[in-house]
């Protein structure tokens, strides 16, 4: 645990160093402005965040790889991946580690969008419960999209590469939902069974389970939706640093 | 596996596919001595070595290292060793002393240890002028003392060094190899290197390994004892009856043309420290020859290195 700190507090302190956290945080506030800007500060429209929870996951698809691309890649191709693995951690520590320092990094870039709530707070009345889920939303979206990145910033030692396949795994589920409207309700597979494709993309979609966050609704069929891919994901990034010492 | 051994190496092989990087090695470094681990590029050391710091697995064979096996125990091992990556992999963002506080927190060392230890390390390595200085403005020579301060900080029992003077400049190098000569005692030293003079200073053992085995071991004096001792003639008659002439003295191993003529030279290599410079002599004499030239050849390590990782020669 105490190693897992370690490696974190290293990894955040190496992300605010790098010109690319001030990148990604411009990119950040670029977007969640816009959002609030058009969605929130209009007169006659609601005090809430939730439609800027909606569409803050077509800013996050193409941030967060930006942000995560370099957490593996970068150890591989500097050679220090050597260091940390001859070092007395665990495979585990290192990517719970990596991901732990990522996470905080998002978590301030979550924390920037208070600007814009102070604002809210001072020409409006939002509903605290609503606010607190939506950014609860937010926080589980983040978390599940850098467990995708860093997945992919552990394949390859090419940042480029690590974040284009970052992007386009992290479009699907961003566009998963929003676009299953254009498939077919059911796809018959060999004319017998009925494929229901379009719940599915529904479903897979990050869309749909983030939206209720956004409503202030609660459920925990979400976090088992946000919970599953990230660990199923960290899962996958601890079997390719293990599988790495094997080649 | 004996107490006197940190390092033990029993069988050890690594394949990578079909090819193999390291065909079956065993060897043992006693306690607190430094032991030369030389080879020619793409021999196997740095594969050998990677398997004794646990960055990777053996394909087959044990090696243990401070009484732990690299593989079933390979935490333990971690903790125990102090390893100088060949490359000097480090964070190029962050300033020497946080590098150092990082990697002792990595060890688990506490806040006192640390703050001593790094005050230690940084004297030894003559880098307490530089504590403050990001890494990544040092110049190669000094990134090269971070890594060795680093490999030293947690003060292991085993010191693993991958080419550690690479980049040092001639007086640094001095200074790098008494460092090195220093740790003997308190630390059990594998050194890679490619500098044979660097092997002749400090080491008290020396292994040689070319093509994934090794081919030889021992002091640097036996290493150069079994180089054996060379004669150089240069003389004025027929080399090949010259050459079986000479071939007939006892202790002769060998004798190479280098060249024939009227004037021929001839390398007379003789068996492990005999002298055969008088007996030459009268050979020429007595059947005539104009003796032009005769002189004995240094021996060296580089000698019996470069005869001895030859692709060219079986293995010994």
């Amino acid at each position: 645990m105490q190693r897992i700190s370690v490696i974190a507090r290293r990894e955040v302190a190496s992300l605010f160093f790098s010109p690319i956290a001030y990148l990604v945080m411009f990119l950040f506030l670029l977007v969640e402005g816009f959002l609030f800007g058009m969605m929130v500060f209009v007169p006659g429209n609601l005090t809430e965040l939730r439609m800027v929870v909606s569409f803050s996951q077509f800013g996050l698809f193409f941030i967060i790889p930006l942000m995560t691309m370099s957490l593996f890649s970068e150890e591989y191709r500097s050679g220090r991946i050597e260091m940390l693995r001859t070092s007395p951690i665990t495979e585990l520590d290192l990517v719970l580690g990596k991901f732990a320092g990522a996470m905080i990094f998002y978590i301030v870039l979550l924390g920037l969008t208070f600007i814009y709530l102070g604002l809210l707070v001072i020409f409006g009345r939002p509903d605290w419960g609503q606010t607190f889920s939506s950014y609860l939303g937010l926080l589980l979206l983040g978390t599940m999209y850098v467990s995708v990145g860093l997945f992919f910033s552990a394949c390859t030692q090419a940042q480029i590469v690590a974040a284009m396949a970052s992007f386009l795994t992290l479009g699907f589920f961003t566009f998963a939902q929003p676009l299953s409207g254009f498939l077919p309700q059911n796809w018959g597979v060999f004319g017998q069974v009925k494929v229901p494709v379009r719940a599915i993309f529904r479903y897979l979609g990050s869309g749909s389970h983030v939206e209720d966050f956004a409503k202030g609704v609660f459920d925990t069929q979400h976090l088992v939706y946000f919970g599953g891919f990230t660990v199923l994901f960290l899962f996958m990034t601890y079997l390719v640093i293990e599988s790495k010492k094997w080649r | 596996m004996s107490h006197a051994a940190d390092i033990v190496v029993s069988g050890l092989k690594k394949y990578y596919g079909s090819f193999a990087a390291v065909g079956g090695i065993s060897f043992e470094v006693p306690k607190g001595t430094i032991v030369g681990f030389l080879g020619p590029n793409g021999a196997g050391k740095t594969t050998t070595i990677r398997m004794l710091t646990c960055y990777m697995p053996p394909t087959s064979g044990t090696a243990q290292v401070a009484g732990f096996d690299v593989f079933r125990e390979s935490l333990q091992v971690r903790q125990r060793i102090g390893y100088l990556p060949e490359s000097t992999p480090l964070y190029h963002e962050m300033r020497v002393e946080e590098y150092l506080q990082f990697k002792g927190k990595l060890r688990g060392m506490d806040r006192a240890a640390r703050r001593k230890r790094i005050a230690e390390v940084a004297a030894r390595c003559w880098l307490t002028d530089r504590l403050k200085s990001v890494i990544g403005t040092l110049s190669k020579g000094y990134r090269q003392r971070v890594g060795i301060a680093d490999a030293l900080l947690h003060n292991p029992p085993v010191l693993v060094l991958d080419e550690p003077t690479v980049g040092l400049d001639p007086s640094q190098i001095r200074e790098a190899r008494r460092l090195i000569s220093d740790l003997a005692g308190d630390h059990t030293v594998l050194l890679s290197t490619h500098i044979l003079q660097e092997v002749e200073a400090v080491c008290q053992r020396v292994i040689i390994i070319a093509r994934g085995v090794i081919v030889a071991q021992g002091t640097p004096e036996e290493l150069k004892n079994r180089s054996g001792s060379g004669v150089r003639v240069e003389l004025r008659g027929p080399a090949d009856q010259a050459q079986s002439a000479f071939m007939a003295i006892v202790g002769v191993a060998g004798v190479d043309v280098l060249q024939s003529g009227p004037v021929c030279r001839l390398n007379i290599r003789g068996k492990a420290s005999v002298e055969m410079r008088e007996q030459v002599a009268s050979i020429v004499a007595q059947r005539g020859w104009g003796l032009r030239e005769m002189r004995t050849e240094g021996t060296s390590l580089e000698e019996f290195f470069v005869r001895i990782t030859d692709p060219g020669t079986a293995a010994a």
